[in-house]
């Protein structure tokens, strides 16, 4: 698919050369042509783009003449001054928008199954009624909007702290992103900080471990103040991104958390109208045992289905939200690889979304037959 | 199974054809009218139903209900073609902005004739009262305080007090231009001087006592010295481009380009280094190079302003022949991208008198009576001053949800952008619908391979989130609203040829399918006309609710620049358009956001109650 | 036979309604009988007649749309409608248990078997042989294993096989037969005084139903309890009741013992339902029935319910029309344990 799509999409050696149209003369184009292969027929391409994704190199290709593995080479992203690798770009920015996802689904999932479940339980009452509102509103709601709202209300709450002297400092971890750079240079340097911030009385700031923001932060113990000082230190730089992750957190949240509360209701209901309940009842067990023994469990599996699905939803709203919110993630490059028309970049991103939704729908079949002993042992 | 197709047969020898149709009207006849007993009681519903009626209601009425709608207007005066139609909401304030006739002022300046090079306004004193400063052509720098009472005085006076620093030998001809070049808070100048290059001069006292460095040579950050064709006329000015509040430099001079060079000074470094001009780029309109060859002779002076009522870039150039352009800037306040408009037909909030174009006039722009309206200074190169001001008759209409960037209303803007936004999702759901609809009947109805191979083309559609899908589908075909429905249709058909191909699978094996087919009837008759009909029930109501969802891609795609072009009436472009501003004016984003979010709750609300009416499970 | 006149249960002008969009479903129309203590009763009627209906709202398992609008039941002097939610939940499954007809969905499917009697031992009696107190202290691990063989004791009393491995099994892995004896394992876990079989055999096939039959008699034998048994099969009334209720359309048309209904029936409509039965030996070759249709409870014929296909009232039409279409009869007895809800008839004992 991915390769369908990029075979559609303009003209590769246009965007390869960028906007400097000068230098377009016919000797480079044809050059270039012969390079990237593109003067063979299609299925050859196609196999030499599969032999790339291949992580094993074979011994006729390699002058060492031996397997030996490799990164799957995604091509490079021209979308960055000086391009970069794709798969470098992938390993980059994919901690965070994976973090972005996961603590919003968190969010979505705490808040979106006891409301649905609350909703359910008081059906056509008050509580319905409001929690309907809110998720309705939370799939109605364009997430980019939601976002830009936020940014509003946190910046003029932020001036009220910060008159009151209580304001939050707003600077994110710049040694973080700088040992985070460094890290990434293959070379001498990125050898030499590695090996600095192994000293216990040197303090280098967060180092990139997980390359989870929140991890990274509460994992990083800065050295030279005594230990408890030191955890405190830790906590508030948590804290600090606790506080940057939260609003694109909570825009993404609220529609992930809308799709679960809705199915969550409806799969409540009609759980509750099952035949079981009413045996259930008739054993004389509490109101709490039915809802949360009985029924929730059956109920929670429509409610994985749309969990799992959802995180397609989820990528969708990262792309969005990491627009607004500047979030450093694949979202964010994957609008500005569209805009630039950079294949790799576009291809890469593809098999990605592609591989976590088969991730995410295994995820929800070993859930399932966690859940649901009519299906672990067909 | 209930037919009745024998009894009809044999009853009155009914067409097989009119019999499917009668069996489809009786039985949904009598479902939809219990389902919309059930619909009238439930208050989300009705609401949604409302909403939509209004906005629909809302969107058709749009020409007249709009206080400012779309508008043809000139791009290019010169040519005198109709360019670009002005988007909708601008609002023609030529109908209430009035001018005062021109009052002769020169005894207050009482400069020579053919002494005037360029006058800059600046407080230079810190007295809160604007100051000129007149460049001249025998070298020298005339500072005309304000000597008037009061911020709004218009009452200058000569101080030849004030002094500068020796003017370079070279320079006969001055043109001055002031900015805080050290970031010292105090106000600082610079000159362009008829031999191409550029002086400045630092205050290191304060602005009351000054205390001037000599002029300098202006270099750019590897040391080389900025020359230009000939008599130069730099503008410091505060684009502002990575918010770090450093000054950057537009300079114009006889080879009818505008040079910018953008500060990339660094803040620690700022004692050693003033000025650091990294990039060396023209203005420009779009993507094109700012160019005014043919517009008028002799060197250009650019003057920045804010003259529509938002931060954006405003731009006045003055040829040395008298000519003289007003631009908008049309892009971000960091980044301006200037657009050219006519000054006799101008659609923003101020318009301009006539002025006869006198070679080596130059004029001020300034609301110097403080009321909110800007008015005009004009000095001739003879000597002569004139002074308009501009006033307002009266009132125009209220605008209600504010203005955007470029003056426009936005309440008529969200309007338009609702009609808009409303036909692009019935125009994609259309379309989705026809195609789906096709795909999956002829998938289901034929089966076997064909089947197959249809259904597998729609699980690759179906593979990938919406949103992604569809960007990439538009940044291949290119980015304007026909190609992003073209995205979304091809994004959408996907979902109906399942639920049409799940139809056809039930209504295929019922009696009046294999009667049509036992009387002859050919495959595409009996798909079209009888097995369509019966399940297109169930795609109607799944493409009423897919609308909201069309109009939220559809934005969520003109956000991130896919679609709509920056300026165009489409609620997300608008978005996009106002978030360069929406921290000090949030209203840019909100009332277009705000109808978004009622369309698509409005769809919702109808679909959560459909949904609660239809689904037997849930319903009572 | 019925050793004493002791009543478990006195229902008197049960009136349920259901309050659908299409109207108000007067299912349940002044229901009043009573139960004795050890009897085994059978309610009998054609389909939504009332019977589920009626033992449900013994239990007060009426969901939501239904309502029970009027009546009382008395159990052990007190009247169960009149109770706190909190009382009648107590009563549920300690006292009063119920054994469902369709034994697969009315068993939690992701629950195992064992756990789901287990449940009912633990919240009705608590840890078997240990106070309170010690039960606290007992840890969970113990706890489950005491559980455990409560339910295994439980497992064998109904005759499952291989009762301990069953415990951890889940319902979808058992046959019908054996979810049946589950579900009756969960109602006789807590020794009830009075258990309730709704159409507790009609989804079984013919020789487990024998089996089950035998079952639920011999518990009942052994455990000393009341049963009452919903079914629309007369063949089963015959061999398992002591005493019948007959219903139509929402009405007790005639309770009698068993033997009385099958040799002397009064009531119009349980003389048609008894000529319904096929007889193996029977000379005739058409089956009789009763013409006409089951009412319509949104807008059921005033009056006597059964009035439109009676052939008593057609043959008294002045009594069909001052009584029938009118009043809706009381019980009224004729003869020792011997009820009858019919106008014609006590016109005629009146005469």
């Amino acid at each position: 698919m991915s390769f369908i799509l990029s075979n559609s999409i303009g003209d590769p050696i246009a965007s390869y050369i960028g906007e400097d149209q000068d230098r377009l003369t016919e000797d480079r184009v044809r050059i270039l042509t012969e390079q990237l292969g593109l003067d063979q027929p299609l299925h050859i391409q196609y196999f030499r783009y599969l032999q790339r994704l291949w992580p094993l190199e074979t011994p006729e290709l390699t002058n060492i003449g031996t397997w030996y593995l490799r990164a799957p080479d995604l091509g490079v992203s021209s979308s960055f001054r000086p391009p970069a690798p794709v798969i470098d770009v992938i390993v980059d920015r994919f901690p965070a928008t994976a973090e972005l996802a996961i603590f919003s689904m968190i969010f979505a999932v705490v808040i979106g199954i006891p409301l649905g479940i609350v909703s359910a339980i008081r059906k056509d009452q008050l509580p319905d009624q409001v929690s309907r509102i809110t998720a309705l509103s939370g799939v109605s709601m364009p997430i980019f909007w939601l976002g830009l709202m936020l940014q509003v209300l946190i910046f003029n709450s932020n001036q009220i702290f910060e008159d009151l002297g209580l304001g939050f400092k707003m600077p994110y971890h710049e040694r973080y992103n700088i040992n985070k750079f460094y890290q990434k240079e293959d070379n001498i340097l990125g050898a030499v900080v590695g090996l600095l911030n192994l000293l216990p009385f040197l303090d280098l700031g967060p180092i990139p471990t997980t390359g989870f923001y929140l991890i990274d932060n509460l994992l990083y113990l800065p050295a030279g103040v005594p230990p408890l000082e030191s955890i405190v230190l830790s906590l508030e730089l948590f804290v600090d991104a606790l506080v940057h992750i939260f609003p694109p957190a909570f825009c993404l949240a609220w529609v992930q958390m809308a799709l679960i509360t809705r199915m969550t209701r409806m799969a409540m209901i009609e759980t509750m109208r099952q035949d079981f309940i009413l045996l259930a009842k008739s054993k004389g067990l509490t109101e709490r045992v039915i809802i949360y023994r009985h029924a929730l469990k059956n109920a929670i599996i429509p409610t994985l289905t749309i969990a799992g699905l959802s995180l397609a939803g989820l990528l969708t709203g990262t792309v969005l939200t990491e627009t607004v919110f500047d979030w450093p993630g694949i979202g964010r490059w994957a609008v500005n690889a569209v805009s630039n028309l950079d294949i790799s970049a576009i291809q890469g991103f593809v098999m990605i979304t592609a591989l976590i939704y088969v991730l995410s729908n295994l995820l929800v079949d070993i859930l399932y037959a966690y859940v649901d002993p009519r299906i672990r042992y067909d | 199974m209930t037919t009745g197709y024998e009894l009809d047969m044999l009853e009155d020898d009914v067409p097989s054809e009119i019999f499917s149709f009668r069996e489809s009207l009786k039985t949904r006849g009598k479902e939809l009218r219990h389902s919309i007993s059930l619909l009238r009681k439930s208050p989300l519903f009705l609401f949604g139903f409302g909403t939509i009626l209004a906005l629909v209601i809302i969107a058709l009425l749009a020409p007249y209900i709009t206080p400012y709608g779309p508008r043809e207007f000139l791009i290019d005066p010169l040519a005198g073609e109709i360019l670009k139609q002005e988007p909708p909401g601008a609002i023609d304030t030529r109908e209430y902005l009035l001018w005062t006739d021109f009052s002769d002022v020169s005894a207050q300046f009482g400069l020579a004739d053919g002494l005037l090079v360029r006058t800059w306004l600046v407080d230079l004193n810190n007295d809160t009262k604007v100051d000129f400063l007149i460049g001249t052509s025998d070298s020298r720098l005339l500072f005309y305080q304000n000597v008037g009472t009061g911020a709004e005085a218009t009452e200058w006076e000569l101080n030849t007090s004030f002094t500068f620093p020796e003017i370079p030998e070279n320079v006969t001809h001055v043109s001055p231009t002031t900015g805080d070049m050290n970031r010292d808070n105090v106000t600082d100048i610079m000159i362009g001087g008829n031999d191409g290059f550029l002086y400045r001069t630092i205050n290191r006292g304060t602005p009351s006592n000054a205390n001037w460095t000599d002029f300098s040579l202006v270099r750019n950050e590897t040391g080389a010295v900025l020359e230009f064709p000939g008599q130069a006329h730099p503008t410091l000015v505060n684009f502002d481009r990575d918010g770090n509040n450093k000054t950057d430099l537009v300079v114009g001079s006889t080879d009818n380009k505008l040079y910018v060079y953008i500060n990339e000074a660094s803040i620690i470094r700022h004692e050693k280094w003033e000025l650091v001009l990294l990039e060396e780029a023209p203005l420009d309109i779009y993507d094109d190079p700012l160019d005014f060859e043919g517009l008028g002779t002799g060197s250009i002076k650019a003057d920045f302003l804010h003259i529509n009522p938002t931060e954006s870039w405003d731009m006045i150039v003055i040829f040395d022949s008298g000519h003289y352009y007003y631009y908008t800037s049309i892009g971000l306040k960091s980044s301006p991208s200037f657009l050219e408009m006519d000054k006799d037909n101008l659609y923003v909030t101020f318009t301009f008198p006539t002025l006869e174009e006198v070679p080596g006039m130059d004029f001020q722009w300034y609301d110097f009576n403080h009321d909110n309206i800007s008015d005009l200074f004009v000095f001739y190169s003879e000597g002569n001053v004139r002074f308009a001001e501009q006033y307002k008759e009266r009132d125009g209409r209220p605008l209600i949800f504010g203005t955007d960037a470029l003056g426009g209303d936005i309440f008529s803007r969200c309007i338009w952008a609702l009609q808009l936004d409303l036909i692009l999702a019935i125009w994609v759901v259309l379309w989705a619908l026809v195609v789906g609809t096709i795909v999956g009947s002829i998938a289901g109805y034929y089966g076997g391979w064909i089947d197959n191979l249809m259904m597998r083309i729609t699980d690759v559609f179906f593979a990938f989130p919406g949103l992604i899908l569809a960007m990439a589908i538009a940044a291949a075909l290119g980015k304007n609203m026909f190609n992003l429905s073209i995205a979304l249709i091809a994004v959408w058909w996907a979902g109906y040829a399942r639920i049409s191909r799940g139809q056809v699978l039930s209504e295929k094996n019922k009696l009046y399918v294999e009667a049509a087919r036992a009387v002859g009837l050919s495959n595409t008759r009996i798909i079209f006309r009888h097995v369509l009909p019966n399940s297109l029930y169930p795609l109607l109501v799944a493409a009423t609710l897919d609308l909201g969802g069309v109009v939220l891609t559809a934005a969520g795609l003109s956000f991130i620049g896919f679609g709509a072009n920056p300026g165009d009436a489409e609620l997300g472009r608008m978005i996009a358009d106002g978030r360069e501003y929406f921290i000090q004016a949030p209203w840019l984003v909100f009332f277009p956001g705000l109808v978004i979010f009622l369309i698509v709750l409005a769809f919702n609300l109808i679909g959560d109650g459909l949904r609660d009416v239809m689904d037997p499970k849930i319903r009572r | 036979m019925i050793e004493s006149q002791d009543t478990v249960l006195e229902l008197r002008d049960i009136r349920v309604h259901f309050f659908t969009y299409d109207g108000v479903v007067k299912a349940l129309d002044g229901i009043t009988f009573d139960v004795f203590k050890g009897e085994s009763l059978g309610l009998v009627g054609e389909t939504g007649c009332g019977k589920s209906v009626t033992v449900r709202s013994i239990m007060r398992l009426i969901e939501d749309p239904g309502k029970i609008v009027n009546g009382t039941i008395m159990y052990r002097d007190k009247d169960i409608l009149q109770m706190d939610e909190e009382d009648v939940r107590k009563l549920r499954g300690k006292k009063i248990a119920m054994i469902f007809q369709d034994p697969m969905t009315f068993l939690n499917p992701l629950i195992t078997v064992g756990e789901q009697v287990a449940e009912v031992i633990l919240l009705h009696q608590g840890l078997p042989g240990l106070t309170e107190a010690e039960q606290e202290k007992v840890k969970k691990d113990k706890m489950q294993e005491i559980l455990k063989e409560e339910v295994v004791k439980v497992f064998e009393l109904v005759r499952l096989p291989d009762a301990a491995s069953l415990y951890t099994r889940y319902p979808h892995e058992l046959s019908g037969g054996m979810r049946q004896r589950v579900m009756i394992a969960m109602a006789i876990a807590s020794n009830p005084d009075v258990m309730i079989a709704d159409e507790a055999t009609t989804a079984l096939d013919v020789t487990i139903q024998a089996q089950i039959l035998k079952l639920l008699q011999n518990l009942k034998d052994d455990l000393n309890t009341t049963l009452i048994f919903v079914t629309h099969n007369l063949g089963i009334i015959a061999e398992m009741c002591d005493r019948v209720a007959i219903f139509y359309g929402g009405q007790v048309v005639e309770v009698a013992p068993t033997k009385v209904i099958f040799k002397e029936p009064i009531h119009p409509y349980t003389k048609g339902l008894l000529k319904a039965i096929p007889l193996l030996h029977a000379p005739k070759e058409t089956l009789d029935s009763i013409p006409g249709v089951v009412p319509n409870l949104v807008n059921p014929p005033g009056g006597c319910r059964f009035n439109p296909r009676c052939y008593l009232a057609e043959k008294n039409p002045e009594i069909k029309e001052s009584h029938c279409i009118v009043t809706k009869p009381d019980l009224l007895e004729y003869g020792s344990n011997h009820l009858v809800a019919c106008h014609v008839r006590a016109k005629e004992q009146n005469k």
